[in-house]
């Protein structure tokens, strides 16, 4: 096998190297900014190594908030909500894509209106809701709002609609019901789009801030990204000691993304379509 | 065995019963750790009270007032400043709080006037400790550069002079005098110089409603400010360095920094850093200064379910000697600072605290005397669009300011006399 690259290869891993490091560099410089006193971290012009190495800055971020009880608070729910996402959303898509019934493009687009409706609208409204059941400062209050998504329908309805008929027409062929070929034969095919459905309402959940912060009051029950703003006052931030505490915050989308990272990239692959 | 249960359970629900818990709400998380202690101290203090503290960033704060507000669902005590306190008292979201003649008198006058309502006789807030714009110096660097530290009778000519030999270059780095980007005269720090050199006020009253007051005292004071970039380059600008005046205080590459006293907690994360408060400039020596303070305040929302307990919270918080010796022992100013002057030079000794003192006995609050001007933001929001614009290189100066005048006098025109 010839690994020799010609010059255009050579150009395009230049260029894509270069990509690639312009993603990562900020990700290095947090990283290296977490460990850095603040006068370090703000000297002008700025270095990418710390001048000295210090571990303060997460004993310090520890100190400051309930990190470890607002990380856990974030995991949870995230996972739940994007869990109900999917456990709720499929069926609703699954119908629309494949169900003929009474109202259905009424139905249907009101859930494309939930997505195009800022959220700014939205907001007191929910609260307002939230509230007449008495769940405020509860975690009732941020994760019922959230359990069904209008985007995580509309995403799986279009990559259901993709599937062949075919696959499903036998199952229902064979005694099957809607249920069943949804379970045993488009879910199973559209692993790569629920995995992607999943991840990307985790992501949104896990960086959820103005909601949370409306609705939740206890330090106990707080999620991150509120706990993580608490640590800057109104005039000034501690830079060190936000990265420390934004290291650790990414540490779980990186570990949700490389256990979805198969179902990914092998969407294509396993959905049926293949030549 | 039946009575016992039966008077342990009473007992259980008397005790219950007799436990009120309150919820307070602040955005500055300068001072946690004395709000904290504040709050045991008033807990030891009130046993059948208890406090939750709540911590909320400053961006989200508001939001999640209004949000409360209008969902009827609010903390007991909330943190006010005097750029908000309108909107809420206007709308009847604020508890009216009960002061006779001797309380009152607990209060600084000029801190509690922007609170009372309508004829003075109604009270919507208990004004917390002074927060003054005040000058920090770094010690290190003035002695390196071999510039005098100041001391009071400091003039505008002396500080422009020290901010000259502050600016330097050296092993690579670049360092500047003064935070002349964060002086826009509009805003506090820059606004402070404006009544120190003289000024009366940038909108004044007339028969017939309000206009603006960008006479000679504001463009002279604007002029200096504005020259502090752009003729005497003693200031950083977005183009030197993105980093914030503070961060560059911090990083030891500033001389002098104009802003607050509640920065003092943010210095304490560099302990290296030899910093000291200077005398605010004024144009002659021997005239007094006249920084700005803000006086936020507590209120108690309408919504609260918590009330009477809210009430002994927040008189306790900003009358009480125990709450006014916790706040001086962490080097914050209490509601009446005179009394606990020892207590706070002590905390911060070694920074000159002595010129806080000095310059609060002529210090103004900003435009405490145009709260009830309806649309007093968006005027505020033209004045600083407009000035913007000259501060960052993209209009000449006096024209700025006359292009200020004119959409605050158009906007002042619509303006009406808020009722509460």
């Amino acid at each position: 096998m010839n690994r020799r690259l010609s010059p255009i290869q050579g150009v395009l891993v230049a260029v894509l190297g270069l990509g690639g490091l312009l993603i990562v560099l900020p990700f290095l410089w947090m990283v290296f900014t977490a460990f850095k006193t603040p006068d370090d971290a703000y000297a002008w012009p700025p270095t990418l190594l710390p001048k000295v190495w210090i571990a303060g800055n997460f004993k310090k971020l520890f100190e400051l908030i309930p990190f470890g009880q607002m990380f856990w608070n974030s995991l949870w729910t995230s996972a739940v909500i994007a869990s109900f996402n999917i456990l709720l959303g499929a069926p609703a898509a699954y119908a629309f894509a494949r169900l003929r019934f009474p109202g259905k493009s009424l139905w249907f687009n009101s859930h494309l209106l939930s997505m195009v409706v800022p959220w700014q609208i939205t907001l007191i409204p929910t609260f307002l809701l939230v509230r007449w059941f008495g769940w405020v400062d509860s975690f009732a209050a941020l994760i019922v709002p959230s359990l069904t998504s209008g985007y995580a329908v509309f995403m799986l309805y279009q990559f259901f609609r993709s599937l062949p008929r075919s696959l499903e027409e036998s199952v229902l062929m064979d005694g099957g019901s809607w249920g069943t070929a949804l379970r045993y034969i488009a879910l199973p095919l559209s692993s790569g789009a629920v995995a992607a459905v999943w991840m990307l309402s985790f992501l949104g959940n896990w960086s959820s801030f103005v909601w949370p912060s409306i609705v939740l009051n206890s330090p106990e029950k707080m999620v991150l990204p509120v706990g993580l703003l608490a640590l800057q006052n109104h005039f000034a931030i501690n830079v060190p000691v936000l990265m420390a505490g934004s290291a650790l915050a990414v540490l779980p989308t990186i570990v949700a993304y490389l256990f979805v990272q198969r179902y990914l990239t092998d969407a294509a692959l396993s959905s049926g379509m293949k030549g | 065995m039946k009575k016992l249960v039966t008077l342990l359970l009473a007992a259980t629900l008397g005790l219950a019963a007799a436990q009120t818990t309150l919820t307070y709400a602040t955005w500055d998380a300068t001072r946690e750790k004395a709000d904290r202690k504040l709050i045991a101290a008033f807990e030891a203090a009130n046993p059948g009270i208890k406090v939750k503290y709540n911590l909320v960033p400053w961006d989200t704060y508001w939001q999640k007032a209004s949000a409360m507000v209008a969902g009827g669902v609010t903390f007991d005590v909330m943190w006010m400043d005097l750029d908000n306190f309108p909107f809420y008292a206007s709308q009847g979201a604020l508890e009216p709080i009960p002061l006779d003649a001797a309380e009152k008198a607990k209060y600084p006058a000029q801190s509690l006037a922007p609170y009372l309502i309508g004829d003075g006789s109604q009270t919507y807030g208990l004004p917390l400790g002074p927060q003054a714009v005040c000058v920090f110096i770094n010690r290190a660097l003035f002695k390196e550069r071999g510039v005098p530290i100041p001391t009071t009778g400091w003039t505008w000519d002396q500080m422009l002079s020290a901010a000259q030999k502050l600016t330097f270059s050296k092993g690579g780095k670049r360092y500047w005098g003064i935070n002349g980007s964060d002086l826009q005269p509009d805003l506090e720090y820059g606004m402070s110089f404006y009544y120190t050199f003289g000024g009366k006020g940038i909108i004044q009253k007339t028969a017939n409603g309000y206009t603006p007051n960008l006479e000679a005292t504001f463009r002279q004071t604007a002029q200096r400010l504005y020259d502090l970039i752009y003729k005497y380059k003693v200031s950083p600008t977005a183009n030197d360095t993105p980093q914030a005046a503070y961060q560059l205080f911090q990083a030891g590459q500033l001389g002098i920094y104009v802003e607050g006293t509640w920065m003092t907690g943010v210095w304490a994360e560099t302990p290296g850093l030899d910093w000291a408060f200077a005398p605010f400039p004024t144009l002659k020596a021997g005239e007094p200064p006249r920084p700005l303070y803000s006086a936020h305040a507590l209120v108690i929302p309408k919504a609260s379910k918590q009330k009477s307990a809210a009430l002994t919270f927040a008189r306790w918080i900003t009358t009480s000697p125990q709450a006014g010796k916790i706040l001086a022992e962490n080097g914050l100013l209490p509601t009446q600072p005179d009394p606990y002057e020892k207590l706070f030079l002590n905390a911060l000794k070694g920074r000159n605290g002595e010129v806080i003192f000095q310059q609060l006995k002529t210090s103004e609050i900003r435009f405490s005397n145009l709260r009830t001007v309806s649309n007093l933001p968006e005027v505020l929001n033209a004045l600083n669009a407009d000035l913007n614009l000259a501060w960052t290189g993209n209009l000449p100066l006096d024209k700025a300011i006359d292009k200020a005048n004119t959409d605050m006098g158009a906007l002042l025109k619509e303006s009406k006399e808020l009722k509460y």
